[in-house]
């Protein structure tokens, strides 16, 4: 593994405006934040993530531009022709980014911007939770539950991966739903618990209210899967209501 | 970061690891097993996150993470994306019946492996992790021909010996068979590595 400052950078976006950290307020951000293993850039990204406390969504190169785009409208409720109106763009301009269609760089950055984000670098070439959200609900939509597991298996092995603050990165950005609430809670579970392990600062998005199911369920990846038992489950998960397995998470 | 290699990815990752271990003139044996052994041989399978491997003499395992390594940095796979953890976490039967290995390449003492449809069976009814591995180990019963949990117990004692099915693999497997007849999965095309 190569050095934590030497690693490719990969790009994610941060909610707020452009404007640079300023360093007489470090002291205002929590000691965790200056651990010594924590490199500048990761730093400077998190200065600004502490003092907006409100996160979208990172993506690497082969993360969709579409996925930011979308996620960052959404997390500002704007409809796709608002966003067009504040980047000055039409809404076909959104409509066909947010599908996936090859954009240039200046066109995602004036949409991002004109949903409030920006982009940033973060030590890291691992997906996020909103990347893993974004495969988990396609799987769900195609009925292949299989897969959807395997895709919060991955995300659960990149949280496990990375550490400190480069693990909380992972963990920030809002995903949107994947339109199952017991998938949405246990990708808030899964990052609730990783991030917490290392006294991490919790993102609000994991909190939410639709984090949280009002019945326990199971993820139901197999009709032959048995229900754990309570103290079987990892305790973020049982605050969620989501019911599934501690182990299922452990490599063999 | 792509972690999650479908089937291509895996074949394809193999194919440039022995090139790169043969460009560097190194002797290797390496056997897979999990999920990497399952949709290389076995049955269509989702996306696994890492290739299991066990390195056998001759060779050594440096030399092959250095190769696998330099094919992850050429597709921006994570750099574990072959590893030998399995070895260190004592997963493989090695007290009872004899693990058998399928060679898939062997060709200028580079050589390929993965357990057999048994071994893979009895690992995965060791691991028995709801929502991970019930339907490797459906598929799997199936391919073994076993059909009832007596059969699938005495199965699981011939690799590890003394040591009966857990509490909820039994349940599991019970699950499996109340279902009905057990559907053989269709066998994907043979690997060219």
């Amino acid at each position: 593994m190569t050095e934590p400052g030497a690693r490719d950078r990969c790009v994610f976006t941060l909610c707020g405006n452009s404007e640079p950290p300023d360093p007489e307020r470090a002291s205002e951000l929590p000691r965790f934040f200056y651990r010594s293993e924590v490199d500048a850039d990761a730093r400077t990204a998190l200065l600004l993530i502490w003092r907006r406390n409100h996160f979208l969504r990172r993506g690497g190169a082969h993360v969709n531009a579409s996925t930011l785009i979308r996620a960052a409208r959404r997390s500002r409720q704007l409809t796709q022709e608002q966003l067009a109106d504040r980047a000055q763009l039409d809404q076909g301009s959104v409509s066909r980014s947010e599908r996936g269609r090859d954009a240039g760089f200046s066109t995602i950055d004036r949409l991002l911007a004109g949903a409030g984000h920006r982009l940033y670098s973060a030590p890291t070439r691992r997906d996020d939770a909103a990347s893993a959200a974004a495969e988990i609900r396609e799987r769900l939509r195609e009925g292949d539950k299989d897969r959807a597991m395997r895709a919060l298996l991955q995300l659960n092995d990149n949280l496990l991966a990375e550490h400190g603050l480069v693990r909380g990165i992972l963990g920030l950005a809002e995903p949107e739903s994947t339109k199952d609430p017991v998938w949405d809670a246990a990708i808030a579970a899964l990052v609730a618990w990783r991030l917490g392990a290392e006294g991490i600062p919790l993102p609000d998005w994991v909190d939410q209210p639709g984090r949280f199911l009002t019945e326990p369920r199971s993820l139901e990846v197999d009709p032959a899967d048995p229900v754990p038992p309570q103290f079987e489950v990892p305790d973020e998960f049982a605050a969620r209501g989501v019911l599934a397995w501690r182990d299922t998470f452990a490599s063999v | 970061m792509s972690s999650a290699l479908d089937r291509d990815d895996i074949v394809t990752g193999l194919r440039e690891l022995i090139a790169e271990l043969r460009a560097a003139d190194q002797v290797a044996g390496i056997r897979l097993v999990g999920g990497a052994a399952l949709a290389l041989r076995y049955f269509d399978r989702g996306t696994t996150q890492h290739l299991d491997s066990l390195h056998i003499s001759p060779g050594s395992d440096e030399a092959v993470a250095a190769a696998a390594a330099r094919v992850a940095q050429r597709h921006d796979w994570d750099p574990t994306w072959l590893n030998f953890e399995v070895t260190k976490a004592d997963a493989l039967p090695t007290l009872g019946r004899e693990v058998e290995w399928e060679t898939i390449h062997d060709q200028a003492s580079i050589v390929v492996q993965v357990a057999s449809k048994d071994a893979l069976l009895a690992m995965k009814l060791r691991a028995n992790r709801p929502g991970r591995d019930t339907r490797d180990i459906r598929l799997l019963l199936s391919l073994c021909r076993i059909h009832t949990l007596e059969e699938c117990e005495n199965f699981y004692e011939e690799f590890y010996p003394g040591d009966g099915l857990a509490p909820r693999a039994v349940s599991i497997v019970d699950a499996i068979f109340a279902e009905g007849p057990l559907q053989a999965p269709e066998s994907p095309e043979p690997v060219v590595l």
